[in-house]
């Protein structure tokens, strides 16, 4: 096992690495920018080291920077966290390369998957269904239009790298994707460095269901259930839950067993998500897999009570998984709320500012992973996740009158959040049931969701 | 003159501006006359208030400043420039300097106890170093100091003083001001992080040397104002090889500039580090709580 691990990220998630690292008995060093000098991560470290100024390339995007401050504060590995370099082959090639172990997959695991389209050819060969979509990457608008002419409009014009939504379109005519290409191209370029897109064919209604799988260097992997990420505004997951309401139990263990199998097939190693798109009729398709741990990954520990960034570092480290399939029990229900510093009542723009006053809610399933503090000053830098409240309860309604009481405790002051809008999402009647596809917000419009300020 | 805090929107460029103006008259104005109060009247602690701000003064208890501090791995980290007031885990302080004042400038009510509380004993490491005496690391690696400079040899703006080596690539650590070499905060082949503190440029003019004499407890004169505010401008730059935004630096800089070198070499001196040429003369000891001022991200 390591004896001292730097964490390089910032926010939530590296406070939530801290804590699995304390549990293990890890020494934790954290890496932070100038804007990250009072982070809540960087004061409880065994030691913080400022690693550059506040702009993103210079520091938690610069590897140079990152794998010298774990040369110099002895680390033996760096956990990347998500975002920043966390599937970024280079930097764990880097890593390896000075002696240290990257906390995920191998670089040439990495290279593997890096891009979307070549991923979903793979995963399409061991037995996944895929979404029609464009042969390979697009070369030119003429192929552009003659692909998304034989797949049938309308098409979901994406970029092969990168997410979060950024450089994604959906188009019905000819003439949307023509005006389309050039902005998603420079969307993608400016997001990731890599601007080549793809198409595929666009599913109304459909239902956003991930497969969170973990394998071993052994090549032993086994499924942790699936987590609906429907409530998307503008492809962003605002809300996660699992398990998905959009499929009956046998077919959520058809699509979880028929996603592991695959990916370790396919030589998939480490902590893993495989994303499907499910379609009004409950037939599934694969569009991606994140190599990474990811935001929501805390709504499958709640269900499961595995430590899931503990057994990413254990099989990191190489030791075998310890458990199998049939160890793994799922309870109850649990939804995840991403309270973002964003104002919904002005298009979700983004806020920073001096946080004065915090509250954390608390009770039975409540859970908040945050980074939070009063006195924390939210810097401008980087992205608006201030926390994730994460409600666990024995059945779909537990949980959600659970999550009413916690959002309703939840104070953060000084500072405007999205927690209004998980309050009125609580109230809507297509959530309560169930039936939340991933365009649900975008058609409906956000202004169904603001609930009068008091 | 200070924003309107209990309001949930965000801060207005305006508000920024106005807490700008009022750190900039604390830090030129009312600090240096108010330590040589503190100082010269024995009492333990000042507090003054004026409009939503307030500054509030502290001997340490033991009438002594505190030292650096070293982390696990022997990184010195005494010497960052505008350090906030970040708590330490498991760090002993080292033994004092001569420190004898300590000052925590603080906004909006939001308490400057944060700052000095949280800190065990690290208000010497949080010391606010300017850009005009201290050159920063570039990077984080090692510090490799140019081996034919000594202290007194004069350097001009830009001169490469030194190299921080990341990964095998050195990178110039260059004087970031016209002055003479002065004390090198840490020893060859160290371990040193992002925009640390590593070689103090002596440039000690009349109006700072007047300044010095003020914090340390000396008959301030009526007016230290002219002279602290014609510097404040080259203040706002800590670290010349940081292009990004500003934090909470800028704001921070100019409260310390007086007493900065000598809180350097009160910090070497008290870390008995073998590299401190300079014994610390003038004591006081100064801290900026970098977030208990009012944000400057955008600004």
């Amino acid at each position: 096992m390591f004896d001292r691990v730097l964490i390089a990220n910032r926010g939530e998630i590296a406070v939530r690495i801290l804590r699995a690292c304390r549990t293990m008995g890890i020494g934790a060093v954290v890496a932070y920018s100038e804007a990250d000098r009072d982070s809540l991560a960087a004061q409880l470290a065994d030691e913080a080291i400022c690693i550059g100024p506040a702009d993103a390339k210079r520091s938690y995007l610069s590897p140079s920077a990152i794998i010298s401050a774990a040369i110099v504060t002895g680390c033996d590995a760096i956990h990347p966290g998500y975002g920043f370099l966390s599937e970024d082959g280079g930097f764990a090639e880097a890593v390896a390369a000075h002696g240290l172990t990257f906390i995920g997959p191998s670089a040439e695991v990495l290279e593997r998957f890096a891009s979307k389209e070549a991923s979903r050819s793979l995963m399409a060969r061991h037995g996944l269904p895929t979404i029609p979509g464009s042969d390979g990457m697009l070369r030119d608008d003429e192929h552009a239009l003659s692909e998304a002419e034989r797949i049938g409009y309308p098409v979901l014009i994406k970029p092969s790298a990168g997410g979060g939504g950024k450089g994604m379109r959906m188009v019905r005519t000819p003439r949307e994707l023509e005006a389309s290409l050039r902005v998603c191209r420079s969307e993608a370029r400016a997001a990731f460095g890599d601007d080549s897109l793809y198409l595929e064919r666009w599913l109304e209604d459909n239902r956003h269901v991930e497969v969170q799988v973990v394998v071993d260097r052994y090549g032993r992997g086994v499924h942790l259930g699936e987590r609906d990420c429907s409530v998307q505004r503008r492809h962003q997951k605002i809300v996660e839950e699992a398990p998905t309401p959009a499929l009956p139990p046998a077919s959520r263990a058809e699509l979880c067993d028929r996603a592991v199998a695959a990916v370790v097939a396919a030589g998939y190693e480490n902590i893993g998500t495989l994303e499907f798109l499910v379609d009004r009729d409950g037939r599934f398709y694969f569009i991606e897999i994140n190599c990474r741990i990811q935001v929501e990954h805390p709504v499958t520990e709640m269900l499961t009570g595995i430590d899931m960034v503990a057994t990413q570092i254990r099989i990191a480290a190489g030791e075998p998984l310890g458990f199998g399939q049939e160890d793994v029990e799922f309870r109850g229900h649990a939804f995840e709320f991403r309270i973002n510093a964003e104002d919904p009542a002005h298009e979700f723009r983004p806020q920073a500012g001096l946080v004065e006053r915090f509250y954390a809610p608390g009770g039975p399933g409540v859970r908040l992973d945050s980074h939070l503090y009063a006195g924390y000053e939210v810097p401008s830098y980087y992205d608006s996740l201030l926390g994730k409240l994460v409600v666990w309860g024995p059945d779909r309604p537990s949980a959600i009158a659970r999550s009413k009481a916690a959002l309703d405790e939840l104070v953060v002051d000084g500072i405007v959040t999205n927690r209004s809008f998980h309050r009125a999402l609580l109230e809507n009647a297509a959530f309560v049931e169930g039936r939340v596809t991933t365009n649900l917000i975008d058609r409906v419009g956000t202004a169904a969701f603001l609930v009068p300020r008091s | 003159m200070a924003a309107e805090r209990s309001s949930p929107v965000p801060r207005r460029a305006q508000d920024r501006l106005d807490d700008h103006a009022a750190i900039d008259h604390l830090a030129d104005e009312l600090l240096p006359a108010l330590v040589a109060k503190l100082g010269a009247s024995g009492l333990g602690e000042l507090e003054i208030r004026e409009g939503a701000w307030h500054v509030r003064l502290r001997m340490p208890p033991d009438g002594q400043a505190a030292g650096s501090r070293r982390s696990s791995s022997g990184r010195q980290q005494a010497a960052r420039p505008a350090e906030g007031p970040r708590a330490e885990h498991g760090r002993t302080d080292a033994p004092a300097a001569a420190g004898t004042g300590q000052v925590v400038a603080a906004g909006h009510g939001t308490e400057a106890g944060h700052g000095t509380e949280a800190g065990h004993g690290t208000e010497a490491s949080s010391a606010v170093r300017p850009s005009r005496v201290v050159a920063a690391s570039p990077a984080v690696g090692y510090f490799r100091p140019r081996t034919d400079l000594r202290a007194g040899t004069k350097v001009r703006a830009g001169d490469r003083i030194g190299s921080v080596d990341v990964l095998g690539i050195g990178q110039d650590l260059v004087a970031p001001g016209d002055g003479l070499i002065g004390a090198t905060l840490v020893a060859a082949g160290e371990p040193v992080e992002y925009g640390q503190a590593l070689i103090v440029l002596e440039q000690l003019s009349e109006p700072r040397a007047q300044a010095l004499g003020a914090l340390a407890g000396e008959p301030v004169p009526a007016e230290p104002a002219p002279a602290a505010a014609s510097t404040a401008p080259s203040a706002t730059r800590v670290d010349p090889a940081d292009s990004a935004p500003v934090d909470a630096a800028p704001v921070a800089a100019p409260i310390a500039l007086p007493a900065a070198a000598a809180a350097d070499q009160a910090a070497d001196a008290a870390a008995g580090n073998p590299a401190a040429t300079n014994a610390a003369a003038p004591a006081a000891n100064v801290t900026a709580a970098a977030n208990a001022v009012p944000p400057t991200g955008a600004a």
